[in-house]
C-alpha cells in the first residue's frame, strides 16, 4: 500500500491540483483524526471561505467511510460539514507546515474512493452533492490542470494535505478514499479539483477518513473505472473538473436562461400565430351576413382570410337599396393585419354610405376617395362598387384599381382592362371608369379580390383562366362558399386574403349587352388615354378621332364629358353624353378665369 | 454614395428566388433593379430601398422591373407610397416589360400614375430630365 501510494505522489498531481481546502479538509481529519473537531468548533464556512461546500462533501465521504473499518459514525453526516470546515482550516495550517509532502496522499484517496468504496461517494452524493447524479462522475474524472493564479495558495495548501492523507492512507483502510471522493466530487461541483480524488492509485487509509462516518452507507454502483477505461471521458471529465464554480454558476444561469427563452419564445410563436388567426375572426365578424336572396337575385358572399401575415384587408358587403335595388361592394386594402381591420370598415361603410345616398357606382368612387385619400393614411384599397336595378335587370359597376367581375353569360365577353381607374387613397383622382350590364336571362356575376387568383399551386399561380373555369363549372345553386372552397381545394398555398360574391340571375339564356364609360376632362382628353379606351372598347379607329372632337367640346363647354361604348353583339358604337356627376366636384376644379371663358 | 455602388441581397429559397440589386451611377441617381416575384414576402425589400433612396435625397430614382415575373398589390403599394413621398423635382421611372407585370399596372388604373417604360435607358433618361414622359 505504501510503496502505491509513494507511486500516486511521484506521479504528482502537483502542479494540476487546483483543490483549495477541500482536499486539505480531507487531509486535516486525517493528520488529526477526530482531533480537529473539537478545536473548531463551527468554523467551516468563515474558515475556507467559499469552500464551505467542499467542505461538506468531505464530510459526507467520510461518513460513508465509517460505515467501513472505523466506526466513528458518531459524527454523522449533519456534523460533516462544520466539522469539515474546521479540517480544512486544519489542513492549510498542515499545509503550511509541510509543503513538500508527497502529493499523491489526496489521489490515492480519491481513487481509492472511486474504485473500492463506491458506494461510500454514492451515498455521499444525496447528502452532500446537490448535483446527485452527475457527482460520481466528477468524483472519478475530477480535471489535474493547471490552478488559476488566485487559486494557486490554496492549491499548494491542499497538496500539502494531501500528503498528509497519503500518508494516512497508508494505514489502510478504503474508508479514507471515499472521503477523498466525496471531496473530489465537491470539488468538482464547486469548480475545484481534489487531485487526489483523481489520480491517486492508491485506496487511502481509512483511519481519519472514515472517523466521522456517516451513519448511512447504501452502496450504489458508479462508475468508477471509467477513468481507465475510457481516456476521451477521462479527458473530458479533466475539462469538466477544472471549470471554477463562478463558470458553472454562470452555465446554470445560462442554461435557465435559454430554458427560459425557449420556453417565452414558444409562447409568443403560439400567441402570433392565434393572433394571425384572430385577425382573420375579427374580419369575418366585420362582415356582414347576407340574405339567399335579394332584388330576385341569389345572392352569396364568403371571405377566407390568408394563411399567415397576409390576413386581413378583403371586405365585401352585400345590401339591398331604399329603392329596391341591390348594392355591392367587394375591396381590398393594401395593408395587412389588425391594423387595417378599421380602415377596412371605414371604406365599406363610406361606399355603402354613397350608395345608399342614390350615387352611381362611379360616382361614389370619386367622392368616397376624395375623402378616404386622408382616412387611409398609408394605406390605399382597391374596390368594386355596383349596384343592380332589378327593374331594368342592368348591373353597373365600377372599378377603382381592383379586377373587373367575371360575368358567365351568354355572349359575355372579357371586358377591357385598358385606362381602369385608380384604387382609392392613392393620392390620385379615380372614379372616371364604370360599366353597365344589361343581363336580360340567365346569368351569373362573380366579384373577387386578386387572393383568388394569386393563390398559388405548386409555386404557379391559380390565375383568372382556372377560376373562370370554377365559375363555369358551378352549380346553379353554388354560392361564394364553394367559389372559395374549389379555389382553396386546387391550391396549396393562399397567401393573401379571398373574399367574393357571387350574383345568380334567373332566366333564359339570352345575349348580355356592355356599355363601357369613361369620363374625361381637359387634361384627359391632352392624353391619349380616351383614344386609348375607345380603341380597347371596340370602337373602329376611324371613328374614334369624331368622338374626341366631340368630347372636347363638350369639356370646353361643361368641363367634362363621358365618352360611352356601347358594345352589343359584336359591335361597338361610342357617343359623348354630359357627366352624371354633377353636384360632385369635377375631377380637377375648374378655375374662375376658365368658367368665364366658356 | 459618390462611387457608383452595388449591393445584392439575396433572398432564401422560399421567396421565388427574389434578388434586389442597386446601382448609383450618379449623386443624383439610383436604379433599384428587381428579378422574380415581387410579393408581400419581397415588396419590404424594394420598400427600404426606396425609403433610402427618397431620405437620401436623389431626385432621379428608376425602379428596374424587366426581370420581375409576378407583383401582387403589396408591391403596388410601396410604389404609390414613394410616389406619393416624392419630393418636388424629383422623378420616379419604373421599368417593366413582363406582361404580367403590365397587366398589374393596368389592371390597378396605375398605368397612367407611373412612368412606365420598356428600357433602363429610357427611364433613366426620363428621371434625369433629358427626356419627357413615355
Amino acid at each position: 500500500m505504501r510503496s502505491r501510494a509513494s507511486a500516486a505522489a511521484a506521479v504528482g498531481l502537483a502542479g494540476l491540483a487546483l483543490t483549495a481546502a477541500a482536499t486539505p479538509v480531507a487531509t486535516a481529519k486525517h493528520e488529526k483524526g477526530g482531533g480537529s473537531h473539537p478545536s473548531g468548533g463551527r468554523p467551516s464556512a468563515s474558515a475556507s471561505g467559499g469552500d464551505h461546500g467542499r467542505g461538506r462533501g468531505g464530510g459526507n465521504g467520510r461518513a460513508r467511510h465509517q460505515s467501513g473499518p472505523q466506526r466513528q459514525a458518531a459524527t454523522g453526516a449533519a456534523q460533516a460539514a462544520p466539522v469539515q470546515g474546521h479540517a480544512g482550516r486544519a489542513g492549510r495550517l498542515a499545509g503550511t507546515k509541510k509543503v513538500k509532502a508527497s502529493n499523491g496522499a489526496g489521489n490515492g484517496a480519491g481513487r481509492g474512493a472511486g474504485r473500492r468504496n463506491p458506494s461510500a461517494a454514492a451515498a455521499t452524493a444525496p447528502v452532500a452533492i446537490p448535483a446527485g447524479g452527475s457527482a460520481p462522475t466528477l468524483a472519478t474524472t475530477g480535471a489535474p490542470t493547471p490552478a488559476p493564479p488566485a487559486v494557486a495558495p490554496a492549491a499548494t495548501r491542499s497538496r500539502a494535505a494531501s500528503r498528509r492523507s497519503a500518508a494516512r492512507s497508508r494505514a489502510g483502510t478504503v474508508a479514507a478514499g471515499a472521503s477523498g471522493a466525496a471531496l473530489a466530487l465537491r470539488a468538482g461541483g464547486t469548480g475545484l479539483v481534489a487531485p487526489g480524488a483523481l489520480f491517486g492509485t492508491v485506496p487511502a487509509g481509512g483511519g481519519a477518513g472514515g472517523a466521522h462516518g456517516a451513519a448511512v452507507a447504501l452502496p450504489r454502483p458508479l462508475a468508477r473505472d471509467t477513468t481507465d477505461a475510457l481516456p476521451v471521458a477521462h479527458t473530458a471529465a479533466r475539462i469538466v473538473g477544472v471549470v471554477p464554480w463562478p463558470m458553472w454558476v454562470l452555465i446554470g444561469v445560462l442554461a435557465a436562461m435559454t430554458l427560459a427563452l425557449g420556453t417565452r419564445s414558444w409562447v409568443f410563436d403560439r400567441h402570433r400565430r392565434r393572433l394571425r388567426k384572430d385577425v382573420g375572426l375579427l374580419q369575418s365578424a366585420l362582415l356582414p351576413a347576407v340574405p339567399a336572396v335579394m332584388a330576385g337575385v341569389a345572392t352569396s358572399a364568403a371571405y377566407r382570410p390568408a394563411d399567415g401575415p397576409g390576413a386581413g384587408g378583403d371586405f365585401y358587403d352585400l345590401f339591398e337599396l331604399a329603392d329596391g335595388r341591390l348594392g355591392v361592394v367587394v375591396g381590398d386594402l393594401s395593408g395587412h393585419g389588425r391594423d387595417v381591420l378599421p380602415q377596412t370598415a371605414l371604406t365599406r361603410y363610406t361606399l355603402r354610405a354613397y350608395l345608399d345616398a342614390g350615387l352611381s357606382p362611379r360616382a361614389a368612387l370619386r367622392t368616397a376617395s376624395s375623402v378616404l385619400s386622408h382616412q387611409l393614411e398609408v394605406a390605399f384599397a382597391t374596390v368594386a362598387v355596383a349596384v343592380y336595378d332589378p327593374e331594368r335587370r342592368s348591373l353597373t359597376y365600377a372599378l377603382a384599381g381592383h379586377p373587373a367581375p367575371f360575368v358567365i353569360a351568354e355572349g359575355a365577353d372579357a371586358p377591357a382592362s385598358a385606362v381602369a381607374s385608380p384604387p382609392l387613397g392613392a393620392a390620385l383622382p379615380t372614379g372616371m371608369r364604370q360599366t353597365t350590364l344589361a343581363l336580360p336571362g340567365r346569368a351569373t356575376v362573380c366579384f373577387f379580390t386578386d387572393g383568388l387568383v394569386e393563390a398559388r399551386r405548386g409555386g404557379e399561380l391559380f390565375g383568372e383562366p382556372r377560376l373562370r373555369r370554377v365559375l363555369d363549372e358551378l352549380p346553379p345553386d353554388g354560392g361564394a362558399e364553394d367559389v372559395l372552397l374549389r379555389v382553396a381545394e386546387q391550391t396549396d398555398a393562399r397567401p393573401d386574403d379571398m373574399a367574393a360574391c357571387v350574383l345568380h340571375f334567373a332566366g333564359e339564356a339570352a345575349p348580355v349587352a356592355r356599355k363601357e364609360e369613361l369620363e374625361v376632362d381637359r387634361r384627359e382628353l391632352a392624353g391619349n388615354r380616351p383614344e386609348r379606351f375607345l380603341l380597347a372598347c371596340g370602337v373602329a379607329p376611324g371613328a374614334v378621332a369624331g368622338v374626341l372632337e366631340d368630347a372636347g367640346a363638350r369639356v370646353e363647354r361643361a368641363g367634362a364629358a363621358v365618352l360611352s361604348v356601347g358594345q352589343a353583339g359584336g359591335a361597338a358604337t361610342a357617343r359623348v353624353r354630359p357627366p352624371d356627376t354633377e353636384g360632385l366636384s369635377p375631377l380637377e376644379p375648374v378655375s374662375p378665369e376658365e368658367r368665364t371663358l366658356s | 454614395m459618390l462611387s457608383p455602388s452595388e449591393v445584392g441581397d439575396r433572398s432564401g429559397p422560399g421567396a421565388g428566388a427574389f434578388s434586389i440589386v442597386e446601382q448609383r451611377p450618379d449623386q443624383a441617381t439610383t436604379v433599384i433593379a428587381c428579378a422574380g416575384e415581387l410579393d408581400l414576402s419581397t415588396a419590404p425589400q424594394l420598400k427600404w430601398r426606396l425609403v433610402d433612396a427618397l431620405e437620401a435625397g436623389l431626385s432621379a430614382i428608376v425602379v428596374d422591373l424587366g426581370d420581375v415575373v409576378f407583383m401582387d398589390s403589396t408591391a403596388l403599394g410601396v410604389l404609390v407610397g414613394v410616389r406619393r413621398s416624392l419630393d418636388v423635382g424629383a422623378r420616379l421611372a419604373v421599368v417593366c416589360t413582363h406582361p404580367a407585370v403590365v397587366n398589374i399596372f393596368q389592371v390597378a388604373g396605375l398605368d397612367g400614375a407611373f412612368e412606365l417604360f420598356d428600357t433602363r435607358d429610357r427611364a433613366l433618361a426620363y428621371v434625369r430630365g433629358e427626356a419627357s414622359r413615355s
